[in-house]
């Protein structure tokens, strides 16, 4: 007769994350069959991107700016972050979305390319 | 048999109205740093049901045993056995399973504290939970029990997990089905666990750092 299978102990686990509070996240015995969980991490990284929750790395610095997208949406995006904190389909909307953000401060939006004051592009207060 | 340090069994309906409960308790497992187990685990295996909740009860080292659905249904009404025959399983595992198996822990809910009296007297000596079938009372019991356990401490405690699980299930969780373009009723238990596990793995910062950049409906920040 075989031996019975040994235990796991704590740190034979496979870790696919830490949390900020310190609690390892363990990969789960069942996987679904549906979803690789590179999709599932591409869905959720596309749901944070839209602003449902904006988990970032480091605390928050810098201006806040409303700024064109490729896909005529406006993008609300701190200065020095990789992610936006939020899309939107016009610009007064982002701005509202960034002013909702810092209400403290006025974000800076891109100014449109077809004006006769100022600096074409350049970014300006709200 | 030999336990797995951090697997949690969890006992308990599978039903659509106990559905919210379960999805919390799912949430609350994996969030404190547990791997959540259960019958519905492997739906392609020819196993027997049984002999499938026995394997994983003797892999287990902690159980979450729910026993406050045992009225009585359907047409003859009869009383659902599957919870407190599985608790039986348990104990048997306990008493009969070897060393390892006594290191076993459990904890054991019903809606109240003492009604377990009535049907399952046997069991009296045991510190029973009360959830009252709320999440919330189900989320901060159960949290403080893992947090005696070695899986990890939760900053907070239960209070901040019920807040971050509300905001998971009302805006992740939606979100999340409207990118793959499925229901969220559509979502198995393999499909619910692996978006758990991703996303509590993505909570890498405070509370207070993210309600800087979080949207309106985003989830409230810890006194």
């Amino acid at each position: 007769m075989g031996k019975p299978p040994r235990g796991k102990s704590a740190s034979a686990y496979k870790r696919v994350g830490t949390t900020y509070d310190g609690v390892n996240v363990l990969a789960q015995k069942t996987k679904s069959k549906k979803f690789t969980p590179a999709e599932i991490r591409a869905a959720l990284a596309q749901v944070l991107a839209e602003g449902a929750i904006e988990p970032k790395r480091t605390p928050k610095k810098g201006n806040i700016m409303v700024q064109p997208t490729d896909d005529g949406q406006f993008a609300v995006k701190r200065q020095g972050a990789k992610r936006a904190s939020g899309k939107r389909p016009s610009q007064k909307e982002a701005i509202e979305r960034a002013q909702e953000l810092e209400p403290n401060k006025a974000p800076l939006v891109r100014r449109v390319r077809n004006t006769t004051k100022g600096k074409a592009g350049a970014f300006r207060k709200a | 048999m030999a336990l797995n340090e951090l697997d949690v069994f969890v006992n308990c309906p599978f039903d659509d109205n106990y559905r919210p409960m379960f999805n919390a308790m799912v949430y609350t497992v994996i969030r404190s740093g547990y791997v959540m187990r259960c019958a519905l685990e492997d739906d392609d295996s020819g196993e027997q049901r049984i002999l499938k909740i026995c394997k994983i009860i003797g892999e287990c080292q902690f159980a979450i045993h729910d026993i406050s659905c045992t009225e009585v249904d359907g047409d003859p009404p009869l009383p659902r056995f599957n919870m407190p025959l599985e608790l039986g399983i348990y104990f048997g595992a306990v008493q009969y399973g070897g060393r390892a198996q006594k290191r076993k822990s459990c904890i054991i809910f019903d809606r109240e504290k003492y009604r377990f009296q009535r049907f399952i007297s046997d069991i009296g000596g045991y510190d029973i939970h009360s959830h009252s079938g709320n999440v919330e009372k189900m989320i901060k019991e159960l949290a403080t029990w893992l947090r005696g356990k070695p899986g990890g401490i939760v900053a907070g405690g239960g209070q901040a997990l019920f807040g971050e699980y509300q905001h998971f299930w009302r805006d992740i969780i939606p979100a999340w089905c409207r990118v793959k373009n499925i229901e969220v009723s559509e979502l198995s238990f393999p499909d619910y666990c692996g978006i758990v596990q991703e996303y509590v793995a993505t909570l890498n910062l405070t509370p207070s750092e993210s309600a800087l950049t979080a949207s309106p409906i985003a989830a409230p920040v810890p006194p």
